[in-house]
């Protein structure tokens, strides 16, 4: 396993709990990681990358311990944080030469090299001279990638990568992960966009209040959601009753009364009909569903 | 702990990117280089300059101290702002996660911001070389530009890159550490000056820090300790950065390190700092205990030193010295003590012929002897001893406040001051580094008998370090092959000096006297510029000989006379008991280095500003080459005939404040101090006031000085002298501007009732003769007691026996003086009248002066003109006096007295004039009854009558303004205020001038023109109900300069308030009684000097209330007495 985590919890200074008892191992590849916000995703991801201590648990990072071995974790690691639009005055080159540098890149012929293939490799080449802050949204979020890959690490850490993305430039940066997957790299993305997982993770983890509420593959939910989704017609009454005991998740108009889906282990007294689950489906199943239980 | 070279060089290279793109950074970079430039232009590149600019190293230390104020604020700034950025930048985590260390990252960044400035400061420097080079060539102090880097720049950024970081992260709030800083900054640079010897001057900007070309900067080793105090403390801060970032560090214990190098370089800085007051401390008890000790010793021993014979010998930095001396002691003794320098060892001491133990304790010699030595029988001593002389035995009379006190060149360079030098290159040991073994004790302050000194046979050989010239006073002669010299004054002298140095002469000889310039080293050739009037020099020197000579009414004494080149660190001051200074040496006056601090002796510099036209020439645009040197070289040798400057400090509300500085080389001392000693052993300050009677005193104060400070220095010693005893007086380092003032009043009274006698000039006249007759020997001032007493006929007992005490102030009314002329067969005679009331219970003198227009004419009263008046308590004298002409002037000067002005020159509109037939016979007469100036029926009340005057409250209410004043206030022996044209009142200011109106004391209260909302308030009692006439006493020479402007005034006779309201030149009035009023206006650029009719009035027998307001468009509102006259039906 490339990261193992065992009994992980952590504590705010005012007492509040982001973080219960976690227990995950993380195998090579994409692993994605699902939840709400303030889930603890983000806090789960800071004590990856070394930026937070974690107050309880044990963390090993590809044999390092996380608490005592963090130079050797930071040496394999990338991190694109959550928002990273913010830049100081640096160019676009001399950025991602910075963070090369800082990664142990210290032959300067070699890391312009590195710097210019990683810009042509992120589709930035052609923006190399520009200030970084004057960048587009997308571009800044692939400048981040190419800083978090620059070094070529071995655990990628990717924080709500692609919030705030159009499509087009979420499908680019999606297949920018894919492909530093395949060299055998641990990629953690932690999103609550639950296409960003269906799309790219053999793996994941479901988070909520701090605590895993699913671990395995995104088939292994799906089929554990098998026959709790549910599509009925139902009147105006109906849907009131319905909404205010199950998790609705779709509501079609239909002239008479709705075409509504429905996540629910059963919907007795109604007429209502088994559907095939996606990935959406399972995780409001074990959002809205399975945590009530 | 490892740190990652690699790592710091990556973080600082791409932060000093983000440093040097910052707006705020670009911005201070182009003002220093604009302010280089222009400061290179003002003082480097300039025609016109600064004579200071003759020592190299002014250039490096004046660019490095701007720069360093102003990076020292800058910096503070972009250090806070580093880390506020990298808490507001989700990029900054990026680098979080990168496996450098805390450390490296941090220390990258700090690293950065030393980089750019300490690269801004070296372009700085370069062009302040540049331009150096451009206009002096090669001959430049390079090695100075980088101390000046060193000493000044690098502590000062460490330390506040430290601490602003520390606080940042500390506080963790950009605003509040700014402010916090820069109020650290603004204390620092204009409040805390050398507070606890500058410790806290940590831009360096108070430091005493210039260097001398010739020994470098004083007292480097403390300097360098302070500096490092601040390099320490910057690192330690910058260190503990390390563990305060907000950052996991890579591993558990890496910080451990950082927090021990924190403790190591803060506890190293503070160290440095104790170290630096310890130092300092250890110096000043030093110093009392050598103080101490002379209390102990200072009645022990008193002896006069016949000859002394000293056998120096120059041992690389150590002087091995014999001395060979024959004393005699004052009185018959057991002991005798010598001060000798405390750092030199004593080797051996022998008495030939006497038993005897010597001890020595700090700087004393004490000399126990087995049998008792018989007064004034000479005894043979010679002692040895070596060493380095110690500074520290230097003006121990001289207060540690002053002593540290900020000496600048160009108002910002600070000078370290140095009293004696001694090195293998260099020597000074002028007489007050007590370098050779001198009878009795340094100084104390229990007893003046300290202050005796005596006349000498000295002789000096000296043996110099290979290739070096010694200087001393006397006949110099040098064995064959020049490496021994011997020294052979022509007559006693009170002390000698020793220099030894790369001295070169340039030597003239005229009319038998040897004139030397010695030059240290080898400058740029001053002198080459005078060779075209080469011929002429000799004549220049003699004309301005004879001029001197004139002047001092005395012939130069001595057979050479020499300027002699020394450090530019070499500092000396003003002392009470003698007006020599340190500067003026026997035969020799002592110029520091180039002229540094003498422009008139930069010929070079001179001649391009004549040439060049200017405020030299004035209007004289066809001199010639040789007229223009030979003004020069008059200029140069006249400063010396000049007693000295004035030197003005501002203060609130254009307040402003006039000192007399002495000019330390003003000749006299070579023609008097060096040549005549008055010693009595009852009296040690006999010589200062035989000094001071004979023509010494160059105290006192103009009028216009008079009018700015509020009060004369005279007026100030009065003041003083009334409440306190003498002896606090003369040793109070807060009054040591006045205790010249304070001497010389004394001495004047002490012979005063001689003088009323004599005659104040035949009393002079003869002191001067009887200590003229004694030339180089001690004369006794007891027998010039004896014979003043027993030619005047006047017992001095009583003064001799109240000389300690507090002065008696007499207080006296002086009468409007009286002229009549009275026509005889021959000629018209001006009988002179004048009146003096002493309305104390203390006797005392008046000096009366009568002075002439026509200098001619004068020439016909072959009589003293100045005479001293005695003046019994409550006592009324009149003064008669006859002169061919009528006098132009009356000066009155009432001595010990508590008037105020204490001296008054009156003219003719201040007294009455008669035509008259009889002479009544000149001599002073007793009258019986009071000066009464006043007319009967005559009611006047004047802003000293107490109760009867009052003033309105004062406007200010503003807090701050309120805390201000209260701030100022203290307890002051002075509560009169001086006035100028630029001063503004905003309330009311008591003021004295002999124009104002008053008893025995003129004042008045002024205050500028305002909305009329402040007033002064005469209530005056009317026992006697009639018609009166109302006058108001004005002064105009307070608000008018001069006639023009006056005129100019009465032509305009209507100005603009602030308000944009039409005011006019007029004083406005409320006359009042039972409530009926009458307003008064009186235009007072057409007042008289004096009383001004105001109206006349009825008034019933009850007070009358007069009050003048401060609306008027006139510079000041003088508010002073008014007068009611009574009109007979």
């Amino acid at each position: 396993m490339s990261i193992t985590i065992k009994g992980l919890s952590h504590y705010y200074p005012n007492g509040k709990r982001a973080l219960t008892d976690i227990n995950l191992e993380i195998p090579s590849g994409m692993f994605g990681l699902l939840g709400p916000n303030g889930a603890g995703k983000s806090t789960l991801m800071r004590i990856l990358v070394t930026l937070m201590e974690p107050s309880e648990g044990q963390i090993d990072v590809c044999g390092y311990d996380i608490r005592t071995q963090r130079k050797e974790v930071r040496r394999i690691l990338g991190y694109l944080p959550q928002d990273f639009r913010f830049f100081a005055r640096y160019k676009v080159r001399e950025f991602l030469e910075y963070a090369a540098a800082l990664s142990g890149m210290t032959n300067s012929a070699e890391r312009g090299k590195a710097v210019d293939a990683m810009l042509e490799q992120v589709g930035l080449y052609e923006a190399r001279d520009r200030y970084a802050q004057n960048l587009s949204g997308g571009m800044k979020r692939r400048l981040g990638i190419a800083q978090a890959l620059i070094h070529k690490p071995q655990i990628l850490v990717v924080d709500e990568p692609t919030t705030g993305l159009d499509p087009e430039e979420r499908i680019r940066f999606r297949n920018l992960l894919s492909e530093a997957s395949s060299k055998d790299t641990t990629i953690i993305l932690s999103t609550h966009i639950v296409g960003d997982i269906s799309s790219s993770c053999t793996e994941m983890a479901m988070l909520n209040q701090g605590q895993v509420m699913f671990r395995g593959s995104p088939a292994g939910m799906l089929k554990e959601t098998e026959g709790k989704v549910w599509r009925l017609k139902v009147t105006n009454e109906q849907y009131a009753e319905i909404n205010r005991k199950y998790a609705v998740i779709s509501t079609i108009p239909n002239g008479l009364g709705w075409d509504i889906q429905v996540v629910a282990k059963s919907i007795p007294g109604y007429d209502a009909v088994s559907y095939p689950p996606n990935l959406e489906h399972a995780y409001v199943y074990f959002m809205e569903v399975k945590d009530k239980e | 702990m490892w740190i990652g070279i690699t790592n710091i060089r990556i973080v600082s290279k791409y932060e000093t990117k983000l440093l040097v793109r910052g707006w705020f950074f670009k911005v201070f970079a182009f003002l220093a280089l604009f302010a280089a430039v222009i400061l290179g232009s003002m003082y480097i590149l300039s025609q016109y300059q600064q004579p200071q600019m003759v020592n190299r190293s002014v250039i490096p230390y004046m660019f490095m101290l701007i720069m360093n104020v102003g990076q020292a604020v800058v910096s503070v700034f972009l250090a806070s702002e580093y880390l506020k950025r990298d808490k507001q930048l989700d990029t900054s985590e990026i680098f979080y996660t990168r496996p450098l260390s805390n450390a490296e990252y941090l220390l990258g960044k700090m690293w950065a911001t030393l980089k750019v400035f300490f690269i801004l400061d070296i372009i700085v420097a370069l062009i302040a070389l540049i331009m150096s080079l451009i206009k002096y060539g090669f001959d430049l102090d390079y090695v100075s530009y980088i101390w000046y880097f060193l000493l000044l720049c690098v502590p000062t950024l460490v330390f506040i890159v430290g601490l602003s970081t520390t606080l940042m992260l500390l506080l963790n709030n950009q605003a509040i550490t700014m402010v916090i800083l820069l109020a650290y900054i603004g204390v620092t640079l204009f409040y805390i000056d050398n507070v606890y010897y500058y410790l806290f001057d940590y831009i360096g900007f108070n430091l005493p820090m210039l260097k001398s070309v010739i020994t470098g900067f004083s007292g480097l080793p403390r300097l360098i300790n302070h500096r490092l105090c601040y390099l320490l403390l910057g690192i330690g801060l910058i260190f503990s950065d390390v563990s305060l970032f907000h950052r996991l560090a890579n591993s558990r214990y890496s910080l451990l390190p950082w927090r021990i190098a924190t403790a190591v370089f803060l506890i190293g800085g503070l160290y440095a700092g104790y170290r630096h007051v310890h130092l300092f401390k250890m110096d000043e008890r030093y110093r009392a205990d050598m103080v101490e000790l002379d209390n102990r010793y200072v009645h022990t021993g008193g002896a006069v030193a016949d000859s002394c014979l000293l056998s120096v010998t120059q041992n690389g930095d150590m002087l091995d010295i014999r001395a060979e001396l024959t004393v005699s002691p004052r009185q018959n003794t057991a002991s005798l003590v010598f001060t000798l320098n405390p750092g030199f060892k004593l080797n051996s001491v022998d008495a030939p012929g006497h038993q005897m133990n010597c001890e020595r304790l700090m700087h004393l010699v004490v000399l126990d002897f087995a049998d008792s030595l018989p007064a004034a029988k000479p005894i043979h001593l010679i002692m040895e001893y070596s060493g380095m002389a110690d500074e520290r035995i230097c003006y121990l009379d001289i207060s540690a406040d002053k002593l540290i006190e900020n000496k600048k060149a160009l108002s910002m360079l600070n000078i370290g001051k140095r009293y004696l030098f001694q090195d293998r290159k260099f020597t000074m040991l002028t007489p007050e580094s007590y370098w050779y073994p001198r009878p009795g004790v340094a100084f104390s302050d229990k007893s003046p008998e300290w202050q005796m000194s005596y006349f000498t046979d000295f002789q000096i050989n000296v043996t110099p370090n290979p290739g070096l010239t010694p200087l001393s006073q006397g006949h110099c002669t040098a064995n064959a092959d020049s490496t021994s010299f011997t020294f052979t004054p022509e007559s006693s002298l009170p002390s000698v000096s020793l220099l030894i140095g790369d001295y070169h002469p340039k030597s003239l000889m005229v009319d038998s006297t040897l004139y030397t310039v010695w030059e240290l080293g080898r400058w740029d050739d001053q002198f080459e510029v005078l060779d075209s009037i080469r011929d002429t020099i000799p004549t220049i020197i003699r004309d301005q000989r004879r001029s001197m000579e004139y002047q001092a009414e005395m012939k130069y004494p001595f057979r050479r006379f020499s300027f002699v080149e020394v450090p530019l660190h070499f500092s000396s001051y003003k002392r009470v008991w003698t007006s020599v200074y340190e500067e003026l040496q026997p035969e020799m006056a002592l110029v520091r280095e180039r002229a540094f601090d003498m422009g008139r002796f930069q010929f070079r510099n001179m001649k391009r500003q004549w040439s060049g036209g200017g405020r030299y020439r004035r209007g004289n645009n066809n001199m010639s080459e040789k007229d223009i040197l030979i003004n020069i070289l008059n200029n140069t040798i006249y400063f010396m005939m000049e007693s000295g400057s004035f030197s003005g400090s501002g203060g609130r509300n254009g307040q402003f404040t006039m000192t007399q500085v002495d000019n330390p080389y003003f000749y006299r001392p070579m023609f008097y101090n060096f040549r005549y000693n008055i010693y009595s052993s009852d009296w040690p300050m006999a010589n200062r006031m035989v000094e001071s009677i004979t023509g010494g005193d160059v105290s006192g104060s103009q009028n216009w000085m008079r009018r700015m400070n509020g009060l004369s220095e005279d007026e100030k010693a009065l003041i003083l002298m009334g409440k306190y005893d003498f002896d606090r007086i003369m040793s109070d380092p807060e009054w040591e501007d006045i205790a010249d003032n304070a001497l010389a009043l004394k001495t004047k009274d002490f012979f005063a009732p001689v003088s009323a006698v004599l005659g104040y000039e035949t009393l002079v006249d003869t002191i001067s003769a009887l200590t003229m007759a004694e030339e180089f020997a001690n004369a006794s001032f007891d027998s010039i007691l004896d014979w003043v007493q027993s030619y005047s006929g006047v017992s001095l007992q009583d003064k001799i026996d109240s000389w300690e005490e507090p002065a008696r102030l007499a207080c006296y009314k002086i009468g409007t003086p009286q002229i009549t002329t009275v026509t005889t067969d021959t000629a018209d005679i001006y009988q002179a009248d004048v009146t003096f009331e002493n309305i104390s219970d203390n006797p005392g003198f008046v000096n009366v002066e009568f002075m002439f227009y026509n200098i001619e004419n004068a020439g016909d009263e072959d009589k003293p003109k100045s005479m001293v008046v005695s003046v019994g308590a409550h006592e009324t004298r009149r003064l008669v006096t006859h002169w061919f002409n009528i006098p132009g002037n009356i000066r009155i000067n009432t001595m010990l007295s508590s008037n105020l002005p204490h001296d008054v020159n009156l003219n003719n509109s201040d007294w009455s004039t008669y035509e008259g037939t009889d002479l009544e016979p000149e001599g002073v007469y007793t009258l019986n009854g009071s000066v009464d100036n006043t007319l009967p029926g005559e009611i006047i009340i004047d802003n000293e009558d107490g109760g009867l005057f009052s003033l309105s409250r004062p406007l200010r209410t503003g807090y701050l303004s309120k805390w201000i004043d209260k701030s100022r206030e203290k307890n002051n022996d002075f509560i009169y205020e001086g006035f100028s044209d630029w001063r503004t009142f905003s309330q009311w200011t008591l003021v004295t001038d002999q124009n104002l109106f008053g008893d025995y004391i003129r004042s008045a209260y002024i205050i500028s023109p305002g909305d009329g909302s402040q007033y002064a308030r005469w209530s005056v009692p009317v026992n006697v109900a009639g018609v009166y006439d109302v006058y108001f006493y004005a002064s105009p020479a307070l608000y008018s300069n001069n006639n023009r402007n006056r005129r100019w005034n009465n032509n305009n006779n209507n100005n603009n308030n602030n308000n944009g309201r039409r005011v006019t030149n007029d004083y406005n009035f409320e006359i009042e009684q039972f409530n009926m009023s009458d307003h008064v206006s009186m235009n007072m650029w057409r007042a008289d000097e004096g009383w001004n009719l105001l109206g006349t009035f009825r008034f019933e027998a009850d007070t009358v209330r007069v009050t003048l307001n401060n609306r008027s468009g006139i510079r000041v509102i003088v508010a002073d007495a008014v007068r009611f006259v009574k009109r007979e039906r």
